[in-house]
Formats: C-alpha cells, structure tokens, sequence
C-alpha cells in the first residue's frame, strides 16, 4: 500500500502517458504516418513492372481490379480477382498482406491501378507494384509543332 | 547544487520525463502529412467518376477561361517550359509530394485539376492531394497525351454533323488554337501573355464609368 503510494503518481502518468501512445497510434484513420515516404516509391516508376517481369518474381500475387485484358488469361494460379470498391474489406487485406512476395496490381484503366496503389502503400502495404502494358514511364508520345505565325488576341 | 534526499531528485527527474515524453507523445508530429482521411471514404472518392476530367471537359473549361479551376502541371520545369495546357501552374511530382501542400492547394473555391503525360502521376497526386483532405482535387484522364488525341488532332470524319457534335467540335478547335497560341510563344512572351491576360480580365470587371 505503501508503494502504491509512494509511486502512484508515476504510475498515473505512466498510464496517461501508454493512453497517448496508444491514441497517436490509431488515430489516423488507418493509414500510416509520413505519407511523403510512403508515397516515394512511385518516384521515376520505380513501382510498375511489366508482364514480363513476373516470372522473376518469387511468390507474387497479381490482383485483377476488375477485368484487365493485359494478361491475356496468363498467370491465373496466381491471380486474385477483386473489384476497386471492396479492396479494403478485412478478408482482401489479409489476403495481400500475407503475401511474401510482391502484390501486382492490374487493371484495365492504369488510372485505377494508380489510385489504388497510392491508397494501399499509404496503409502501409509494401511490396505494391502495378503492372503496366507499357514499359515507358509517363511519356509524351506526340509531336507538338510550334505555329510562330500566329498571334494571340490579347496582347 | 546537492539533493540532501537523492530520491527526491530522482523522482523529479522522473516525473520531468514522464512529462516530456507525455508532450511528445501528444504532438502532432507529422499531423500535416499523413492522411486524415477514412479509408473506406477515401476509397469512395477516388472511384467516384466525378473525380476524372476528360479532354473535352478540360477543353470547355479553358474556352470558358474558367476561373474556379487551376491546372497543374506534374511533369518537370524542362517539359513544363516546352508545352503546358493554358494557364497551368507547373508543381513538379517529386515537389508535390515532398512539400506542405498547403501553400498550393488551400483555396477551397478552386478545383485543382492535375495533370501529367500520361495517368500515372496525376491519379497518385489527386488519391495523395485528397487523402490529406484536400477534396477539391481531380485529374484529366489520359494527360498529355490524351488531350493532343482528343482536342489537337481531332477531326471529323462522318457525312453529316449533329448540333452536338458541332459544339464539341468547336470546343476543341478553340481549345487547340489557344494551346498552339501560348505554346508557340517565346518563353519571355509567353510571361508578358499571362499577365495580360490577367490584367484585361480586371478590366472588363470594372465596368462602364
């Protein structure tokens, strides 16, 4: 009793202070912290991989979102279908996190690969990658001809 | 200074860092650059079709010189330098996600609108912008590329033309003779141009006197 005493302030603030720890660390909605690091990874497309690829991938688990055309029916043994708008339910998160390799996503539209991928590494999935058909990243692939004739009205 | 009760200093030297480490625990310590946004709402936002602009919306926007609206430009000074949709702001990826994105994207009356080459960086930057609560953040599908398919180099090519078809037509054509405009400027002309044009947008608020 006498030691309770004795240390009971402590202890208060011990607990007061394992309450704070315990509400930083689940008071962010599910996603982790420094979002920058976590988003660097889609820096110069260091995450997106071709078809080609895959076979050097030990353990990988491609998530169809939707129906992609981009494998052609290949890696099916591998490939988990799953809509965009169920991909945080518990059982597909548990599904992707117990992956030991990496987590290819694929997708019709590379827009919704994107979208998705940024939402997973943000909640601390590693490993993410998003298979794309196309092996140059971001490329302006047109031919813009400047017209030095004409003037704009304004000025 | 001596304690004549060493186990007083002790407990304040204990209660002073129980204390410190309480402040710290308490601090937001990267509040601003973590997502704040529910996951499953998030989620919801981001495959709301609304969040997407195509070519021809982005078109009509910069014909009507839209003032609610800002583009921004993901790709790098270099590209930004050689061609950019009228009026964009050029925030390079890599500097978007390393910045406070509250000294570009506060203004909630302005929808933001990035845009890349391709769908890559403007889909992570609108999913990043939106997670850390800035929900007036959308994307033009397809970038770069897909607006010289779409505006640039569109042509008719059916017998006869619907009403429809006509204004969209028109659209594009008024949208890709201002982007050939601007982006045909000199660098130092091109400056002289924006701040021209902002200046008789003032103007003509000013009305008769």
């Amino acid at each position: 009793m006498n030691t309770l005493k004795k240390y009971g302030f402590v202890s208060a603030v011990l607990l007061i202070l394992l309450l704070a720890v315990i509400y930083r660390s689940f008071s962010h909605s599910g996603f982790r912290y420094d979002a920058p690091k976590l988003a660097s990874s889609s820096f110069q497309g260091s995450n997106i991989i071709t078809a080609d690829q895959i076979p050097g991938y030990q353990n990988a688990l491609i998530i169809e979102l939707g129906n992609a055309d981009i494998l052609k029916g290949r890696y099916l043994e591998i490939t988990l279908k799953i809509n965009p708008d169920s991909i945080l339910e518990k059982k597909n998160i548990g599904k992707i996190e117990k992956c030991k390799g990496p987590v290819i996503l694929v997708s019709s539209e590379n827009s919704i690969s994107a979208r998705i991928w940024m939402l997973l590494v943000q909640k601390g999935l590693r490993n993410v990658f998003i298979l794309s058909e196309d092996k140059d990243f971001e490329v302006f692939r047109k031919k813009f001809r400047p017209d030095t004739i004409s003037m704009p009205e304004h000025i | 200074m001596k304690y004549d009760n060493p186990m007083e200093m002790r407990k304040k030297i204990t209660v002073i860092l129980l204390l410190s480490g309480l402040v710290l625990a308490l601090l937001p310590l990267s509040a601003n650059r973590s997502f704040m946004v529910k996951p499953g709402k998030l989620l919801s936002d981001i495959l709301n079709p609304e969040v997407s602009l195509t070519a021809d919306q982005v078109a009509k926007l910069i014909v009507n010189e839209d003032s609610t609206t800002r583009f921004i430009d993901l790709r790098s000074p270099e590209e930004f330098r050689k061609l950019n949709i009228p009026g964009s702001v050029n925030i390079p990826y890599n500097d978007f996600i390393s910045s406070d994105l509250y000294i570009y994207l506060n203004d909630k009356k302005v929808k933001n609108i990035f845009y890349s080459n391709g769908n890559f960086y403007s889909n992570y930057a609108m999913v990043y912008a939106r997670g850390l609560g800035y929900e007036n953040s959308y994307v033009m599908e397809g970038g770069l590329n897909e607006w010289f398919n779409t505006v640039m180099e569109s042509i008719f090519t059916g017998e006869r033309i619907s009403a429809r078809e006509n204004a969209l037509y028109e659209t594009r054509t008024k949208a890709a003779r201002l982007f050939n405009q601007i982006n045909s400027m000199p660098d130092s002309l091109k400056a002289t141009f924006m701040a021209s044009n902002k200046f008789s947008a003032r103007k003509l608020d000013g009305g008769c006197e």
